[in-house]
C-alpha cells in the first residue's frame, strides 16, 4: 500500500505542480489573482472531451491544439479585463483586489456556460485505460502518461525560466517589478505574456487531468484552490518551489486517502493551507524579501 | 545630447521641480549639487521616466523627443539610471543582475565585451558572480548597480548619490572608477552631496535649491567659489 500511495501521490502531485506553475506565473509575475484559473483547467478538459469524443482525436494531439488556443484566449482576456485594471492601479487602485473581484465574476460566467452546454454530470472519456505494472504497483497507463507529461512540461518550463533570457526577465518582474523598467523591461508587456502563458499551462494541466480523471462543470474551484495552495506553499513566484510543493500536496492526498479516509483528502488540503497561512505565509521555500 | 526645458514636477501641493531647464553635451560629466530636498533625485527620476511631470516639459535625448516615452524605452535608447537605493534585484545573483542590465538594443549585441569591461572595472565582482546581491555590502551593491547600468551600453549614465552611505575609503575608489568611466567616453549626470569629490571628476556643475537651478559653472570655478564653499563644503562629509 505504501508504494501504491507513493505512485498515485506522484501522479496527482505532478498534475498539481503543472497547474500551479500556471497560477504562479499569473499571480507571481502578472500580479493577477485569477480566481477563474481552475475554470481554464476545466474548459481545457471539456474541450479535449469534445475533441476526443466527437472527432476521435488523440488527447495528445488535443494538448497541442488546446494549449496554444488557451494562450491566445488568455492574452485576449488580459487585454479586455485586466489591462484596464492595471492602468487604474497606477492611479491608486488596488490590482490584487480588483482582479479577485473581476475573476470571481469570470469564474461564474465560464461555469454557467459549461453547465448550459454539458450539464452538471461527471464526464470522462476512455484513453489508455489499461493496467500496467510500475514498481510492483498496478496503475492505469493513462496515469503513467499523465505523470510523464506533467514532468516533461514542468521541467521544460523550469529550464526555460532558469536558463533563458526570457526566464530571467520573468524572474526579475516577479521579484521586483518596480525596478524592472531600469533594465529596459516593459513590465506591462511581460505581465500580459506571463498571464497568457499561465493560461496555457492551466489548459495543459486540464488536458492531462482529463486523460485519467472524471470532471464536472463545477470542479474548477477545487483546482483553483489546490493550485493556490501549491503556489503559496512553494512561495509566490518561486517556480521550483511550486514544482516541489505540487508533488508534496499530491503525496499528502494519496496517503490521507489510503491510510485515513478518502473523504478527508480535500480536508487535508485545506488543513495544509491553514497551517501555511498561519505559520509560513511566505511559503516553504519562499525567501522573505527584505 | 540631453536637453530639457520647463520640467516641473509636484507631489500633491509640494512643487519638487519648478521649470527646470539645462543642457548636457556629448562626453560631458555634469554634477548637480544641492541640499537635501532641493529636487535633485526627482530630476533624475523624471529624466528616467519614473515620475510623472508637467505636460509642458520638453526633453530631447540624442535627437529623440523622449518627454512622453515610458521608462523602459529610455533605457533602450541609452539613458541609464543608477537610482538612490540602487534599484537592484537582491534575490538574484550578481551575474543575473548584470545579464538583465544587458537587456537593451545596444547592450545585447555587446554583452560579452561589456561583461569583460565591467568585471575589469570591478574585479571584486568576478569572484562574486554567483552571490545573491542582497547578501552583499552597500559598497559592493553600488558596484553591481553601476556595472549593471554599464551593461546596457549607455550613452548617458545618471547616478543618484552614488557615494551615499559608503565608507570613506570606498568613496575614494568609487570616484576613481567614475573617472575611468568618464575617460571611456560615456557622458554622466551625477547628483551628489560630496561636492569636492564629484566636482573633481566633472566638467560642469549646476546648483539646485527648492526645485530650481540657481547657478551653474565650470567645475574648477565652482570648486574655488567661496559662496559655494560656505554653503556646502562646510556641511558635507
Amino acid at each position: 500500500m505504501l508504494t501504491t500511495s507513493l505512485v498515485i501521490g506522484l501522479v496527482l502531485g505532478g498534475t498539481y505542480a503543472l497547474a500551479a506553475l500556471g497560477l504562479t506565473m499569473q499571480y507571481g509575475v502578472s500580479r493577477i489573482m485569477n480566481l477563474a484559473y481552475g475554470e481554464f483547467v476545466i474548459v481545457a478538459a471539456f474541450a479535449t472531451f469534445v475533441l476526443v469524443s466527437t472527432l476521435g482525436l488523440d488527447p495528445l494531439l488535443s494538448l497541442l491544439l488546446v494549449g496554444p488556443a488557451a494562450f491566445v484566449i488568455s492574452y485576449a482576456v488580459y487585454s479586455v479585463l485586466m489591462a484596464p485594471l492595471v492602468k487604474r492601479s497606477r492611479k491608486g487602485g488596488n490590482l490584487e483586489i480588483d482582479s479577485i473581484l473581476v475573476t470571481f465574476g469570470l469564474l461564474f460566467l465560464i461555469q454557467g456556460i459549461l453547465l448550459v452546454i454539458f450539464g452538471a454530470d461527471f464526464q470522462s472519456y476512455s484513453y489508455l485505460n489499461v493496467a500496467v505494472d510500475l514498481f510492483g504497483v498496478t496503475i492505469a497507463a493513462n496515469q503513467v502518461l499523465a505523470f510523464g507529461l506533467a514532468t516533461v512540461l514542468g521541467i521544460g518550463l523550469f529550464l526555460l525560466i532558469r536558463f533563458t533570457r526570457w526566464g530571467l526577465i520573468l524572474r526579475a518582474v516577479a521579484h521586483r517589478p518596480d525596478n524592472a523598467p531600469l533594465v529596459a523591461i516593459n513590465v506591462d508587456r511581460v505581465a500580459q505574456l506571463a498571464f497568457a502563458f499561465g493560461g496555457m499551462l492551466a489548459a495543459q494541466a486540464g488536458v492531462v487531468i482529463s486523460m485519467f480523471q472524471t470532471f464536472t462543470a463545477t470542479a474548477g474551484v477545487v483546482f483553483t484552490m489546490k493550485a493556490l495552495i501549491v503556489v503559496i506553499m512553494g512561495g509566490v513566484g518561486n517556480f521550483l518551489g511550486a514544482l516541489i510543493a505540487g508533488l508534496i500536496l499530491g503525496l499528502v492526498e494519496a496517503f490521507v486517502s489510503a491510510y485515513l479516509d478518502p473523504g478527508l483528502t480535500l480536508a487535508s488540503t485545506y488543513l495544509i493551507f491553514l497551517v501555511l497561512l498561519l505559520w509560513r505565509p511566505q511559503g516553504l521555500f519562499g525567501k522573505s524579501v527584505s | 545630447m540631453l536637453s530639457l526645458s520647463d520640467l516641473s514636477l509636484s507631489y500633491g501641493k509640494h512643487l519638487a521641480l519648478d521649470k527646470v531647464s539645462f543642457q548636457l553635451a556629448e562626453g560631458e560629466t555634469v554634477v548637480i549639487l544641492g541640499a537635501n530636498g532641493a529636487g535633485k533625485s526627482s530630476l533624475l527620476k523624471a529624466l528616467a521616466g519614473l515620475e510623472r511631470y508637467s505636460d509642458a516639459a520638453r526633453i530631447t535625448f540624442v535627437g529623440d523627443d523622449i518627454a512622453k516615452m515610458p521608462a523602459h524605452k529610455r533605457v533602450d535608447l541609452g539613458l541609464s539610471l543608477v537610482p538612490e537605493g540602487r534599484g537592484l534585484f537582491p534575490a538574484l545573483s550578481v551575474e543575473d543582475n548584470l545579464l538583465l542590465g544587458a537587456n537593451t538594443r545596444n547592450g545585447r549585441p555587446r554583452e560579452k565585451e561589456n561583461r569583460d569591461y565591467v568585471l575589469d572595472l570591478f574585479p571584486k565582482l568576478r569572484v562574486r558572480a554567483r552571490q545573491l546581491v542582497g547578501t552583499m555590502s552597500g559598497g559592493e551593491q553600488q558596484m553591481v548597480a553601476i556595472a549593471r547600468a554599464l551593461m546596457s551600453a549607455p550613452k548617458l549614465l545618471m547616478l543618484d548619490e552614488p557615494s551615499l552611505g559608503l565608507a570613506p575609503i570606498v568613496v575614494g575608489e568609487l570616484f576613481e572608477t567614475l573617472k575611468s568611466i568618464r575617460a571611456s567616453g560615456v557622458s554622466m549626470l551625477i547628483v551628489e552631496q560630496n561636492v569636492q569629490a564629484s566636482l573633481g571628476i566633472a566638467d560642469r556643475g549646476y546648483i539646485m535649491e527648492t526645485g530650481r537651478i540657481i547657478g551653474e559653472g565650470r567645475a574648477e570655478d565652482l570648486l574655488s567659489d567661496p559662496n559655494l564653499q560656505e554653503a556646502y563644503l562646510g556641511t558635507s562629509a
